[in-house]
């Protein structure tokens, strides 16, 4: 058994409750909170991609708290491990400076954006998580529980890791080889994953395989215009405003003063080198 | 502790997430947020997971964590190319939807 | 109802004699073939025999008169009524079983030989007054059509059969008297013929119903034999409604309106349609259905007083009209009055007897009034003839025969059917109708005699490039057929009240014994006689009187009416004007109603669906701002709505 997962027993067992779930979570929450509202405010964008590093890795920490550990594992080698690294990454190409000051300075938007975010998750604790903060959502007495019980369906809070354990003893056909003993969560995790989730999983390959063949392609480097490269040759290219005379009779007196945002003119592109 | 409790902080951190998508006028940050909203959904996922005790929640907050790159990868393409050809990285300014 | 028809028919079919294979009879399908085939011929073999497929038509037409003589002479040897089954039209669709098979009985016989008879006579008139005619062969098939309409109305043994004949005739009058469609008074003419008529017939299809309703059958035979257990109210109601479409068909008040304006048709036309067939279809239907007629002394009465009136109505218009051919059409209309006067007394034989006469003599006048027009070049105006005496001598000679015969003068043959009309209506307690009976008599002959004076007498008012000459032989002949009938028909067919048309009759006629009559007057029935030969000398006087040649050539006509009378009875009481005013302004106001409706409600409705999408849609627009953020909002707004109905649903547990 995981040493955590040892010491939340004894834990529990002396104090009748999870003291180490306990300090965990609340450790863990308070950080993953306070990045989390850092990362929504701060002005630098590097500083709030530093700032949501830590929160990653604050639900890793959260993670173990829910005796996930392989989750949390997970967590940090795919989440804080690589995607922060790529935004750090587009973050250093494209160059934004320090004083880039593009948080909505608009008080109304902030104001609705924020009572909208209250409204939401008061909704949310009210309506579905308020059962569930009752005594007797209480995780614990993972000890008392056998393979029996939950194969009765009767579920407790386990953690993945007694779980596997716990599966691994009987010997009707239902669970895993016994013969191969006691399983890692992560073993468990893995025989769930490629037999009952296969097409899933195959599936998230594709994504992946899709998602790789799509950046390869969007991210192709233009130094110049498109239309001056003689090897380019675009499959459909929209044309300008201008091109059209049809749109000299286009009642543009219908259009003018009533929508929000830039005129007309941002239909026309703009290039890298005459703007800014 | 209770197991709700996991669920509430679930709720805030999206909810936050959700008010700096809203707020945010930089696409970069802007994905950072929607990176908070995924992982408050792969916390609940967790703490569901931990509530029914089957594997099956960490087999979702597994997947989720899959298209999250994925998303991101693909994402970060699309925002590198519109600041190429805008200049800017403001998410206001390509209007294209327009009419 | 449909156990009782069922027996009913049972007993009818047993009663009959089915001889179907014996002598003329097993042709007598014949009768509706040969038309038919005319008719077709004419219309299919135009290019290759251009004007000789009227002889087809000629002689479909002359056959179907020698197979009715056959016939005839067959009927007279078995006295039985034959019933000559056809096909199943509708085999018992909810209830109704209809056959369409034809009955030929002593009535019908009658009519076949009116019918062909006449019939043959104006095809062969036809061939030479409409020669040269660019639609030539299409005139001798809308001719055969007609014939083959009016003999399936006539031989129909039922209702159903009847009232197919009667609105193919209907369709055949239309055809013919719009002709010459390209003057667009024509084609109108023949639009109010048709019109006129369809009102009558939606009365006539109401009585069918009720007499379904109330036989469960529309077969003459079994309707006939259980007329009697009709109610009165029922009867009177469907007597009147037939008489509805009669009044349609036979041009009685209030539908006589189209028959005048017929007349622009071919003249051979006028003589055939509207003098000696299809206008006595109507006389037909209320004859045949004498059993019900007799049902109702009310609907009787109100028949015979409709019949009198229109008499008196034609009579008095007749008498200012300046057209040849205007004065024969309410000369028609008028003596179609005596007929309805006759059925309505219940002197149902008395009307046939009348119907055939007519036939003979007015079918000769309109003949007569088409050669003068042919000799005159197509000229209608009265004033403008005279004194074609000598000029058109056989078509003279017919003429006055049948003038006196219309007149009522003896022994021609209009003087013995009126008469006896007269005379029944006395006898039968009818005297104010007599009475205006024998006031139409002396406008008649008044009004024929002066149309006889001014055409043919005196002399000649023509001009100078206008050279009258006698009609060729093919329409004289027809001329002095009918002349001889005009003269002698009448006291061959029916001396007395028990001639020998009378005996034949009645067996396919109702009796009237049971009707409740009111007492006769006093006057005996020679008296009446000599009443009404009094009232044919002194019209005809009246009329020598007034237009003498000698007045003529002067120009001093004494006219018996002036002024604001003689208005009133030229412009036809203003009947016209006064359906113009109330219907057809009235339809022209409902369907501008309409037409408001239409384009207003409408087609608003539908522009306002596309205006309103349109309007919409430029509302919707404002939506698609581009703006990446406002997307997001919604997002969260929905996001909230759906998270609280969520919950609604859930219960909030």
């Amino acid at each position: 058994m995981p040493p955590l997962a040892q010491a939340s027993d004894v834990a529990q067992a002396v104090a009748g409750t999870n003291v180490a779930e306990v300090i965990l979570f609340i450790g863990f929450g308070l950080l993953a909170v306070g990045t989390a509202v850092a990362v929504v405010t701060m002005r630098n964008v590097v500083h709030a991609a530093l700032m949501l590093v830590v929160n990653l890795l604050s639900i890793a920490g959260l993670y173990l708290a829910l005796q996930a550990s392989f989750l949390s594992i997970v967590q940090v080698i795919v989440y804080a491990g690589a995607i922060v690294v790529l935004f750090l990454f587009v973050i250093m190409l494209l160059g934004v400076q320090r004083d880039d000051s593009l948080v909505d300075v608009d008080r109304r938007h902030v104001a609705g954006a924020v009572v909208g975010g209250l409204l939401l998750a008061g909704l949310l604790v009210a309506g579905f998580v308020g059962t569930y903060t009752t005594a007797a959502s209480r995780c614990g007495d993972q000890a008392t529980l056998t393979a029996d019980d939950f194969r009765a369906g009767r579920v407790g809070c386990v953690g993945l890791d007694h779980l596997s354990s716990a599966a691994a003893e009987p010997t009707d056909g239902s669970s895993p080889d016994p013969a191969q003993g006691p399983m890692t969560g992560a073993e468990f995790l893995g025989e769930r994953l490629f037999t009952r989730h296969t097409f899933t999983f195959e599936a998230a390959g594709l994504l992946l395989v899709v998602a790789t063949i799509g950046a390869l392609v969007l991210g192709k480097r233009h130094d110049t215009d498109p239309a001056d490269d003689p090897a380019y040759e675009p499959a459909y290219e929209p044309p300008l405003l201008d091109d059209f005379d049809d749109f000299d009779d286009f009642d543009d007196d219908r259009l003018d003063g009533d929508v929000d945002g830039p005129g007309a003119d941002a239909m026309l592109v703009e290039l890298p080198g005459e703007d800014a | 502790m209770p197991i709700g409790m996991y669920f509430a902080l679930s709720a805030v951190l999206f909810s936050i997430g959700l008010a700096g998508v809203l707020v945010r006028r930089n696409v970069i940050v802007l994905f950072m947020c929607v990176e908070l909203m995924l992982n408050a959904v792969n916390l609940t996922l967790a703490g569901a997971a931990r509530m029914w005790g089957g594997p099956d929640g960490h087999v979702f907050v597994f997947f989720v964590i899959v298209v999250a790159a994925a998303e991101v990868v693909v994402g970060l393409a699309l925002v590198v190319n519109i600041f190429f050809r805008r200049g800017t990285l403001d998410v206001d300014v390509p209007t294209l939807l327009k009419r | 109802m449909t156990p009782l028809a069922t027996e009913a028919l049972e007993e009818a079919v047993t009663n009959l004699q089915v001889l179907t294979d014996s002598g003329a009879m097993s042709l007598s399908w014949l009768l509706l073939v040969l038309p038919a085939v005319g008719f077709v011929a004419c219309l299919t073999l135009r290019r290759r025999l251009e004007e000789r497929v009227a002889w087809i038509a000629i002689g479909a037409s002359i056959l179907t008169f020698v197979l009715s003589v056959a016939i005839l002479l067959q009927l007279r040897d078995e006295q039985a009524s034959h019933l000559v089954f056809g096909f199943t039209w509708f085999d018992d669709v909810g209830g109704l079983t209809v056959h369409f098979d034809y009955a030929i009985d002593q009535l019908t016989a009658v009519m076949l030989l009116v019918v062909t008879g006449v019939g043959s006579l104006v095809h062969v008139y036809s061939w030479g007054y409409m020669y040269g005619d660019e639609r030539f062969e299409r005139y001798f098939a809308y001719l055969n059509l007609f014939l083959f309409s009016m003999l399936v109305l006539v031989l129909g043994s039922s209702f159903l059969t009847l009232f197919v004949g009667w609105e193919l005739v209907g369709l055949s009058s239309y055809l013919l008297i719009g002709f010459w469609f390209e003057k667009a008074a024509y084609a109108a003419a023949a639009k109010k013929a048709f019109i006129t008529n369809r009102v009558g017939d939606v009365a006539f299809m109401i009585a069918m119903f009720l007499i379904f309703r109330e036989f469960g059958t529309f077969d003459f035979f079994a309707v006939f034999e259980h007329a009697g257990d009709l109610s009165t109210g029922t009867a009177t109601t469907i007597v009147l409604l037939l008489m509805g479409g009669a009044a349609a068909k036979s041009a009685q008040i209030p539908l006589h309106v189209w028959l005048p304006d017929a007349m622009a048709g071919p003249t051979p036309v006028s003589a055939l349609i509207h003098a000696a067939t299809m206008v006595t279809a109507g006389v037909y239907l209320m004859a045949r259905s004498s059993p019900i007629v007799v049902q109702s002394l009310d609907a009787m009465t109100i028949i015979a007083w409709i019949g009198v009136l229109t008499a008196l109505l034609g009579a008095l218009v007749a008498i200012r009209q300046d057209d040849i051919k205007k004065i024969l059409a309410y000369s028609t209309v008028s003596q179609l009055g005596y007929m309805f006067v006759g059925i309505g007394t219940g002197g149902f034989n008395e009307g046939i007897f009348h119907l055939v006469t007519h036939a003979f003599f007015k079918g000769l006048l309109f003949l007569a009034a088409g050669s003068v027009m042919h000799a005159l070049a197509d000229q209608t105006d009265v004033w403008r003839m005279g004194g074609l005496r000598r000029v058109m001598p056989v078509t003279f000679w017919t003429s006055a025969a049948a003038v006196l015969a219309i007149t009522g003068f003896p022994p021609f043959a209009g003087f013995f059917s009126k008469d006896q009309i007269l005379v029944t209506a006395y006898e039968h307690g009818f005297t104010a109708v007599w009475a205006l009976g024998v006031l139409v008599a002396v406008l008649t002959a008044f009004y024929m005699g002066r149309w006889f004076l001014l055409v043919f007498m005196g002399v000649g008012r023509w001009g100078d490039d206008v050279h009258p000459h006698e009609s060729p032989a093919s329409m004289t002949g027809p001329l002095i057929v009918l002349g001889v009938l005009s003269a002698v028909g009448g006291a061959a067919l029916n001396l007395s009240h028990h001639g020998p048309l009378f005996t034949w009759l009645e067996p396919s006629t109702a009796s009237t014994g049971g009707v409740a009559f009111n007492a006769a007057g006093s006057i005996g029935e020679p008296t009446l006689v000599a009443i009404s030969i009094a009232a044919a000398v002194l019209g005809l006087g009246a009329a020598w009187f007034a237009y003498n040649p000698a007045r003529v050539a002067q120009g001093r006509t004494a006219e018996p009416v002036v002024g604001p009378v003689a208005e009133l009875f030229e412009r036809k009481f203003f009947v016209d004007e006064l359906y113009e005013a109330i219907f057809v302004k009235a339809g022209a106001r409902v369907a501008d109603a309409l037409v408001w409706f239409d384009t207003t409600v409408i087609d608003g409705a539908v522009n306002g669906a596309g205006a309103v999408s349109l309007k919409v849609g430029d509302v919707a627009r404002r939506v698609q701002t581009g703006f990446v953020r406002g997307y997001l909002v919604a997002f969260l707004v929905g996001g909230i709505v759906l998270t609280a109905v969520l919950l609604a649903q859930v219960g909030l547990a």
